[in-house]
């Protein structure tokens, strides 16, 4: 508000900046051309064009010598021959399917979920076969070689919407025709017919140096570690780090605290001069111009003191080297054996992303990192620098499903190549041809990448690193709580772990993460979700980055010479230490206009980090980045026309989305740039466009908070999730009740697609009439949330009226509900088909005859028609058959009885009932017979059912008032919902009490009210227009008690509220049992509403009864009404006796009729106790 | 589902007096009236109308459960007539009150036509 005439300033003759509502137009075009889950679908994208490729290729030949069997007497033939399998371009078809008839079809999505499909494409490889032969002077000659192109070797999923998909390239209009809801995003997989989602996956970033200081119980005082990777290799991390010991014991600190490196395979740690020399820099001084760039710096040398002192008795290479030989796994071998090991681990094991070739080759670069390590670590130590941040963002990554699925492919594809290796062996030893075409195994990879995708348990099967819970089955609750899950993001870590920290919202998240969308309890904070504008690097080519640090004067480590460093500016690409530059500003200019127009990729980093001197350049995949407006002189980039020409862009229909001005082309002329977590921290973003405008004032200064921004927030409501963009002024509300809503939004009723009746989910819930809110924010119409709407425009008292919504319970107007308000429908699926078990027993899909049937249970299979389905329209119960199915009787069993089958149908779910309201009769993969059957029922609100306001304001309905009972105003306006006053003060949820304000003066103006957090709008505006509309400014309303007819005493705040339906209703929870089925073991109670199990009365419930001292009944509800059981005991031996009640014959097996029996109540558990104790010798003997 | 039939909120069940009294048994002139299968609408009423009779000390009435679907009426007078017959009065004077209303009702809107 303030000043606004200051800050306009004079626009004319330039042109005219933007505003904030402009920004909208440009949030637009990102949305138009990114969609909702454009993470999942880039990442996959990269996945099938590029590392798929790469790991084929990247995979070494099958190199198979011939290993005849030795026949004693034949010479020894010198004609060393090998045979060479190599594998070439691979290629990838549009999903399809085999039928088992041996037809080949497309396959779309649709059939792939009903039919209980995979949606996969096949994959091809050339494989080229060459015979080598060896000859006597070491010369190789190639013959006999074999090309087969396009061999098949599996089937990899596809991502729905993906380049690959049947569906790339429909218009909205014709994804509807296919059966094809146009609003569904892609992002997920179809396996055996269930909608899987892959979960990004955080992880600490690789290759990058992190020091951490560590406390009294560690003997190292201060520890710098490096996970190092190479790029697209497929070793796991090898960790190496430097330590610096604490100096305990040794008070005089005369000598200081050596240093020690631990080196991966090295059981002890080495010290780090003895590294160096082994390295190959044998000199003293040599070292430490690897470490310390400035001698001048006496402190930095004096700390390296006791480091040179300690490894004064090592004094060349070989020395060194055996050194770490020692005390690697090689032992007792032969000091030239040691040497050759502990060269070869300081080649390919020691910090590979800088090398894995000859030591002669990374010497330089692996000593001039080792020695970065040091510097770093001694930098903290002597704390000019703090240490580094475990929880901040930049030092995190995420794998999305193109890494995942790349990993998953890598050790199937290792295992085909193996299986190929056995293959050829075998034909090569057997003489025979080897035949290309069907060399390779095709369900390898096929059943390996299925099993992943189906069960979520990533890794090798078998092996102890497997991560479960990767793949997920898509939540179809809502379309919102689907967009949430594709969008979800997973750390690792153990659940149990009581470290907070991890859990916390971190600084850097800001934008990257949604700050109020994570569950609640164990999983709290761990599981988190994207906010709506975040990007995640796909990883890109890292030449395009080189050429330009080359030709802006970057000298490559290697021709530096060492005493040059001092004063320059080290330069890092993805964690390698590759070169030094003396202008840094200069390049880093340079780099970021490069990044801004075409030459280098939008989703590079590049970081100047000033106090370290340093440039680090980021390539990678699974940064999380944001785009922000670029600021140059205090002003936005993009300018009033382009938003202008976004607009016109937007009308031409007619014109190919990509040729169309939008988000690319704002992107490429370099008005909006990607910026990672890591760049973030050397920017300067104002929050709001204003912001620049005073930063611009020159007549005062002193109100701007900076003048020397770099960026600009688009919007800083992006900074939310899909969950949390829901709730009308978030910024209203206590923190947690976002959380609370964030959570409850994806249990809301809605429409979670709009082809819900071509589909046949396992559960399903549709809202009747579902009405799009009076009051919504900008960002939903991204989320379709008018479209596919999860709730009703309520109108909402908040009174004491009659006492019957105490405690969270709310009233609801009867007569809206008999008029259809929150009316719903329930879908649930049941699904059979004829399974075939061993080459006899085969099902079939009919009626059972009960003549010929075994096994029939008392239900009613009279609703089953001629082809053993229930029609529909048939009304269903929870004892009728649905679906009949019988099993064959082996012969042998068929022989001396009239049965011939066995029953095996399925029948409705105990406790529902509901309309069979579609049957689907299919084949499945197999080509046998496959059937859905899907039931729906309709819940009319009643007491107990459960609904909730957006602000994390859940209630469930404890009485219904007809209309004449409500209470109304002086319109005649009776409300829809009452909910009691007590839930506001404590929660503190006023974004509820707005959203019903402004829904009063959006439903009076008969316009949508804007509830988009951090605006302009102020309660005292809403107010205003709501007094204009005629109404008390509060929104306050007189009004009459529906009983009496008298006015009520207060003045009741009424309008409407947008209220949601969420999934839990009383009639799928209600349950009682008198008596009932039993465990078979413990004959105990079973437990569960759908076994019509007993209600647990658990150790708390004992404890009230014990002290209240009820023994009686505490018996009764332990005992007589569990598992009571009557047993005859020897009072002798006090072992159980043999009785025969019906003869009345009692004796003990020990003393026969010699003692008395005696008879015994206890719970069969015991009884069991007992005998499981004699089964292992022990014997409990019951004494009287 | 387990959700009482919402007939039983106006048909009353056979063998069921529509009204019922119960003298109360420790104040004299005292007693309840209960009517079944009816609401607030009846019993606000009569309340209202036995409160304008002088020789009625105390009527209330109260809606015992919101799942049983009866008024309790309950009446003490001065001695000068018993509860019933004030009660009946009441009802008597609604009557002629409602009738009176109907046909004012009728006259006044048949001009119209």
């Amino acid at each position: 508000m303030f000043m606004d005439d200051a800050i306009d300033e004079d626009t004319a003759g330039e042109e005219q900046e933007i505003t904030q509502e402009d920004a909208w137009t440009v949030i637009s075009a990102f949305f138009d051309s990114k969609g909702l889950v454009r993470q999942q679908l880039d990442s996959f994208k990269e996945f099938l064009e590029n590392s798929l490729q790469e790991v084929v290729t990247e995979n070494a030949d099958i190199v198979v010598k011939p290993e005849s069997q030795h026949n004693p007497g034949d010479e020894n033939v010198f004609d060393e021959k090998e045979y060479r399998i190599q594998f070439g371009q691979i290629y990838s078809a549009k999903p399809s399917f085999n039928e088992a008839d041996g037809e080949s079809t497309v396959l779309f999505p649709r059939e792939a979920r009903l039919r209980n499909l995979t949606y996969c494409a096949p994959i091809y490889v050339d494989i080229r076969k060459v015979e080598v032969t060896m000859l006597p002077d070491d010369t190789q000659v190639e013959e006999n070689e074999e090309v087969a192109e396009k061999v098949y070797i599996g089937e990899v999923p596809i991502m729905l919407k993906s380049t690959c998909c049947s569906l790339d390239g429909y218009k909205p209009a014709e994804l509807a025709e296919l059966g094809e809801c146009p609003y569904d995003q892609g992002g997920y997989f179809v396996i055996n017919g269930s909608e899987k989602v892959l979960i990004a996956q955080e992880r600490m970033a690789n290759n990058h140096v992190y020091v951490f200081k560590k406390s009294q119980p560690s003997k190292y005082s201060c520890i710098a570690e490096c996970r190092s990777v190479a790029e697209k290799s497929t070793r796991s991390t090898s960790t190496m780090s430097v330590q610096l010991l604490s100096r305990q014991g040794k008070k005089a600190a005369l000598s200081g605290a050596p240093i020690k490196a631990t080196l991966p395979y090295v059981s002890t740690d080495v010290p780090i001069l003895v590294v160096f020399r082994a390295l190959g820099f044998v000199a003293d001084k040599d070292i430490l111009e690897h470490i310390i760039f400035d001698f001048e710096d006496t402190e930095l040398m004096e700390a390296l003191r006791p480091s040179i002192e300690e490894a004064e008795p090592i004094k060349d290479q070989q020395v060194a080297l055996d050194f770490i030989g020692k005390r690697g796994a090689a032992v007792g071998v032969t000091r030239e054996k040691r040497i050759t090991y502990a060269r070869e681990l300081l080649e390919k094991h020691m910090l590979p992303h800088i090398g894995t070739d000859s030591l002669e080759k990374d010497a330089t670069k692996k000593g001039y990192f080792f020695g970065y390590m040091i510097y770093k670590l001694l930098l903290v130590a002597l704390a000019r620098r703090p240490e580094d941040d475990r929880d901040h963002y930049s030092n995190k990554r995420l794998d999305l499903a193109g890494p995942l699925l790349a990993n998953l492919f890598r050790l199937q594809f290792r295992r085909l190549t193996k299986d190929m290796r056995r293959k050829v062996q075998r034909c090569v030893d057997q003489g025979r041809e080897i035949n290309l075409a069907d060399i390779a195994n095709h369900h390898i990879i096929s059943s390996g990448l299925k099993y992943s995708l189906a069960t979520g348990n990533w890794g090798q099967q078998g092996t102890q690193n497997i991560r479960s819970g990767v793949s997920q089955v898509l939540q179809r609750l809502t379309y919102a709580a689907t967009l949430s899950h594709l969008r979800r993001v997973n750390s690792p870590i153990g659940r149990e772990g009581k470290l907070a920290k991890p859990r916390q919202l971190h600084n850097s998240q800001w934008g990257m993460l949604c700050p109020a969308e994570t569950p609640e309890g164990q999983a709290c904070g761990l599981v988190k979700n994207l906010a709506l504008m975040t990007y995640i690097s796909v990883g890109s080519p890292l030449s395009s980055v080189l050429e330009v640090l080359e030709g802006w004067g970057t000298e490559n480590l290697e021709e530096v010479n060492s005493a040059h460093l001092k004063g320059a500016t080290k330069v890092l690409v993805n964690g390698v230490w590759i070169g030094i530059n003396r202008e840094p500003q200069n390049l880093v200019e340079t780099l970021r206009q490069m990044r801004r127009g075409l030459n280098v990729e939008a989703e590079v980093s590049v970081v100047h980090d000033i106090q370290l001197q340093e440039i680090r350049v980021y390539t990678d995949a699974g940064r999380t980045c944001r785009p922000l407006f670029v600021v140059e002189n205090q002003r936005l980039n993009i300018k009033k026309s382009h938003v202008i020409e976004l607009l016109k862009a937007k009308d031409l229909v007619d014109v190919e989305p990509e040729q169309r001005y939008g988000w690319n082309q704002i992107v490429n002329s370099g008005f909006i740039e990607y910026i990672d977590t890591e760049e973030e921290e050397t920017t300067m973003i104002a929050m709001t466009i204003r912001d620049l405008k005073v930063a611009r004032l020159i007549k005062a200064p002193q109100m701007a908070y900076s003048d020397t921004y770099t960026h600009c927030e688009i919007h800083p409501s992006m900074i939310l999730g899909v969950c949390a963009s829901i709730i009308p002024f978030p910024d209203h509300n206590q923190s947690p009740r976002n959380t609370y809503q964030s959570a409850m939004g994806k249990q809301a009723m809605g429409m979670y697609a709009t082809n819900f009746q071509t589909r046949m989910d396992t559960q399903g819930y549709v809202l009747y009439y579902p009405q799009k809110p009076l009051v919504a924010t900008k960002a939903m119409q991204y989320l379709h949330f008018r479209e596919m709407p999860a709730g009703h425009n309520a109108i909402v008292a908040i009174a004491c009226y009659s006492g019957y919504n105490q405690e969270d319970s709310i009233m609801m107007n009867q007569s809206s509900i008999d008029r259809g308000f929150f009316r719903s429908i329930f879908f649930r699926s049941y699904k059979d088909e004829e399974k075939k078990q061993g080459s006899l027993l085969n099902e079939e899909i009919e009626k059972p005859d009960p003549s010929c049937t075994a096994g029939m249970r008392h239900l009613t299979y009279d609703k089953l028609e001629d082809d053993g389905l229930v029609a529909p329209g048939t009304n269903v119960h929870g004892k009728d058959v649905i679906v009949g199915k019988t099993t064959r009787l082996p012969l042998d069993e068929v022989n001396n009885s009239r049965f011939t089958k066995k029953d095996c149908s399925t029948s409705l779910r105990q406790s529902e009932s509901g309309v069979v309201d579609q049957v689907l009769v299919s084949t499945n993969a197999e080509g046998r017979k496959f059937v859905k059957l899907r039931v729906r029922s309709i819940r009319i609100p009643q007491v107990g059912d459960k609904f909730a306001s957006r602000h994390g304001q859940k209630g469930t309905i404890g009485i219904t008032y007809t209309e004449e009972d409500m209470p109304w105003s002086q319109e005649g306006i009776t409300p829809d919902l009452i909910i009691n006053p007590h839930a506001i003060p404590s929660r503190m949820t006023i974004g509820h009490l707005v959203e019903c304000l402004m829904s009063k003066v959006a439903a009076c103006v008969g316009q949508e009210g804007d509830a988009t957090p951090f605006t302009d709008v102020t309660v005292e505006n809403i107010s205003n227009k709501l007094h204009q509309c005629g109404y008390q400014s509060r929104g306050w309303e007189v009004m009459y008690n529906g009983h009496t007819g008298r006015r009520l005493q207060a003045q009741i705040f009424l309008g409407p509220t947008y209220y949601q339906r969420l999934k839990h209703m009383v009639d799928d929870k209600i349950h009682s049992r008198g008596r009932g089925p039993v465990q078979i073991l413990t004959r105990q109670p079973v437990e569960g509403r759908a076994r019509e199990g007993g209600l647990r009365f658990g150790e708390m419930e004992r404890d009230c009864i014990i002290s209240h001292g009820s023994a009686a009944f505490l018996k009764e509800r332990l005992f007589d009404q569990s598992d009571a059981y009557r047993v005859h005991v020897c009072e002798k031996s006090g072992l159980i006796a043999v009785a025969n009640l019906r003869k009345n014959h009692f004796y003990s097996q020990i003393y026969g009729n010699d003692s008395n029996v005696v008879q015994v109540f206890l719970p069969y558990a015991c009884k069991l106790l007992f005998q499981e104790l004699m089964s292992m010798c022990i014997v409990p003997r019951l004494q009287f | 589902m387990n959700q009482p039939d919402r007939i039983d909120k106006f048909v009353v069940p056979e063998g069921v007096k529509k009204v019922s009294y119960e003298p109360d048994t420790k104040i004299a002139n005292a007693g309840t009236f209960t009517i079944q299968r009816e609401d607030h609408t009846i019993g606000n009423l009569i309340r209202m109308k036995l409160h304008e009779d002088s020789r009625v000390l105390f009527a209330g009435y109260k809606i015992v459960h919101p799942l049983e679907h009866k008024v309790l009426v309950k009446v003490q007078t001065d001695g000068s007539i018993p509860p019933s017959e004030a009660f009946s009065d009441a009802i008597d004077d609604l009557g002629r009150q409602f009738s009176a209303l109907r046909d004012n009702f009728a006259v006044r809107r048949l001009p119209a036509h």
